[in-house]
C-alpha cells in the first residue's frame, strides 16, 4: 500500500469512527422507539438492521448505560430466567424528545450531504 | 482439568471485573447474560467450549470492555487507562490499611520506627503509599512480560494482583453477620454474670457495662446485616458502634490485665485460682508482664478491626449515596465465591429503592 493510500485509509477510518460514534446513540434510541428491549436483543437488532455501524458488542452496553445515566432511558431487571437476568431498557419522555431532534437533524444532514456530494466526481 | 464452557465466561468476567470500578455488579450481570446468549446462539442452543470462546472474542478484550463502561480515556496521567481503576483501588486499600495501623498504634501509644527520615505519623502515611506504589509499578512491569502469551479466557498474573483491592470491600457475609450476633449476645450475657464479674479487677469492672452495651449493639448490628444485608443504615450503625469501641479502647489500654483469677473445678468444687498464684509456681517467669502484653494485644485488635470497619463504611456510604441508593434497601451479603445463579425474582418483587439487581455477588 502506498503512503498516500495509507494516509487516505487512516483518514477514512478516523472519519468512519466519528460518524459511527455519533450515529450509535441515535440508532439505539431508534431501536427502542415503541418497544422495550434488553441488551442482547438491542445488539442483535442493530447488527441485523444497521450494517454500517458494525458496533463492537462491547460498546453497545456502555452506550446504553450512558444514555440511562443521562435519563434518556430507564431500565428494569427481569429475573424470569435466573441464569440470564435481563436488563430491559425503555425510552423516557426526554429520550423521545432527543430522538425526535436527532432524527430531524440527521434527515437534514443526510439530505444536504447528498446534494453536496452529488456534484462530486467519484 | 478442563474448564466447563460456562467457566470460560466466568473467568472472562473476572478479568473484566478487575478493571471496573467498585459497585459494578449490574455491568457484570449484563455482560454475563449477553455472553451466555451469544454462546447459546453460536452453539445452536448449547454453550460449548467453542461457542463460549467465540462469544468472548467477539465481546473484545476485557480491558477495553471495562474501559468502555467506565468511560476512561487511553491514559490517565502517566498510567494506562485500564490500570487506573485497579491501581486506585489498591492505593485506596493501602491508605486504609496504613491509616488503620498507624492510627491504631498511635492510640495505643506504640512507637513506630521512622520511615526514610520522616518522623512518624502523619508523615509516614504518604511515604508508605508512594513507596508501595513504586514497588507495585516495578512488579507489574515485570509480571506483564510473563503474561504476554496468555489466552483470552485466562486470568493473567497482573490481573490477579490488580484484583486484590476488589475483594477487600465485599459486603459482610451471612456467616460474619451471624457471628456478630452470636458473639455479641454470648459476650454480653457472660459479662453480666456475677460469677464472671467476680474475676475482674475493680478498675476493669468500671468498664464492664459499657462493654456489655457495645456487645449488645454488635448483636443488633449482626441482626441488621442478617436481615437486610449491606446498606447505608447498617454501615452507619457499624461505623458508630466501631467508633464507640475505639473510644472504650482508649480507656481500656490504661488499665492492667483485667482478670484476677480463673474458675477451676476440683473434685466437684468450683473455686477461683488467683493469677497471682502462678508466680509462686514459676517464680522466674514474669506473669504480670506477659498478661499485660496479652491485654495490649487484645485492645490493639479491637482498635484495628473497628477502625477498619469505620473507614470502609466511611468510603462505602458516600459511594452508595452517589449511586443514588439512598439509605435503606435490601442489600447483598458477601460470599466466599460469587454465586453463579440466583433464584428467580422479577423486578417487581424487588424493593423499589434497591439500586440495580441483586445479581450474582461479585
Amino acid at each position: 500500500m502506498s503512503i498516500e493510500s495509507k494516509k487516505a485509509t487512516e483518514e477514512f477510518e478516523r472519519w468512519s469512527t466519528e460518524v459511527k460514534r455519533g450515529a450509535a446513540s441515535l440508532a439505539i434510541l431508534a431501536v427502542l422507539e415503541g418497544q422495550t428491549a434488553y441488551g442482547y436483543d438491542i445488539v442483535k437488532q442493530l447488527s441485523d438492521r444497521v450494517s454500517f455501524l458494525q458496533l463492537e458488542q462491547g460498546t453497545v452496553y456502555p452506550l446504553l448505560r450512558r444514555l440511562e445515566q443521562r435519563e434518556l432511558l430507564t431500565s428494569t431487571w427481569n429475573y424470569d430466567d435466573p441464569t440470564k437476568p435481563k436488563k430491559y431498557y425503555v425510552l423516557t419522555s426526554e429520550g423521545r424528545k432527543a430522538l425526535d431532534m436527532m432524527m430531524r437533524t440527521w434527515g437534514t444532514l443526510s439530505n444536504e450531504m447528498k446534494q453536496l456530494i452529488e456534484g462530486v466526481e467519484p | 482439568m478442563v474448564d466447563k464452557p460456562i467457566d470460560l465466561i466466568e473467568k472472562y468476567l473476572e478479568r473484566v471485573k478487575v478493571y471496573l470500578p467498585l459497585g459494578s455488579e449490574d455491568t457484570l450481570t449484563e455482560i454475563r447474560t449477553h455472553l451466555i446468549q451469544m454462546a447459546e446462539e453460536l452453539g445452536n442452543g448449547q454453550v460449548t467450549h467453542g461457542s463460549a470462546m467465540l462469544a468472548i472474542e467477539r465481546f473484545g478484550d476485557p480491558k477495553d470492555a471495562a474501559n468502555a463502561y467506565s468511560g476512561t480515556g487511553r491514559k490517565i496521567g502517566p498510567v494506562r487507562a485500564e490500570y487506573a481503576t485497579p491501581l486506585l483501588r489498591i492505593a485506596l486499600l493501602l491508605v486504609v490499611l496504613s491509616t488503620v495501623f498507624i492510627v491504631g498504634a498511635s492510640i495505643l501509644s506504640f512507637v513506630l520506627p521512622d520511615i526514610l527520615g520522616f518522623v512518624n505519623f502523619p508523615f509516614s502515611i504518604p511515604v508508605m503509599i508512594v513507596m508501595s506504589l513504586i514497588y507495585a509499578f516495578l512488579i507489574l512491569g515485570g509480571l506483564s512480560y510473563l503474561d504476554k502469551d496468555k489466552a483470552p479466557t485466562e486470568k493473567t498474573v497482573v490481573e490477579s494482583i490488580l484484583g486484590v483491592g476488589s475483594g477487600a470491600f465485599k459486603p459482610k457475609p451471612l456467616s460474619d453477620a451471624a457471628g456478630d450476633f452470636l458473639f455479641g449476645m454470648v459476650g454480653a450475657v457472660v459479662l453480666m454474670s456475677p460469677q464472671v464479674q467476680m474475676l475482674f479487677t475493680p478498675e476493669a469492672l468500671l468498664f464492664i457495662y459499657p462493654a456489655v452495651i457495645l456487645m449488645l449493639a454488635d448483636a443488633i448490628k449482626g441482626v441488621l446485616f442478617l436481615l437486610a444485608g449491606e446498606n447505608n443504615v447498617n454501615l452507619l450503625v457499624e461505623a458508630t458502634v466501631g467508633v464507640f469501641w475505639i473510644v472504650l479502647s482508649m480507656f481500656l489500654i490504661n488499665i492492667t490485665f483485667p482478670l484476677t483469677g480463673v474458675w477451676n473445678n476440683t473434685n466437684g468444687i468450683w473455686e477461683i485460682i488467683p493469677i497471682s498464684e502462678l508466680s509462686t509456681l514459676v517464680p522466674e517467669f514474669d506473669f504480670t508482664m506477659t498478661f499485660d502484653l496479652i491485654w495490649i494485644g487484645v485492645v490493639f485488635l479491637i482498635v484495628i478491626t473497628n477502625l477498619w470497619e469505620v473507614l470502609v463504611a466511611s468510603m462505602k456510604i458516600p459511594m452508595y449515596l452517589s449511586a443514588g441508593k439512598g439509605w435503606w434497601w435490601k442489600g447483598e451479603h458477601g460470599k466466599k465465591k460469587w454465586r453463579k445463579y440466583r433464584s428467580a425474582k422479577t423486578s417487581s418483587e424487588r424493593h423499589p429503592n434497591s439500586a440495580g439487581p441483586s445479581a450474582p455477588n461479585y
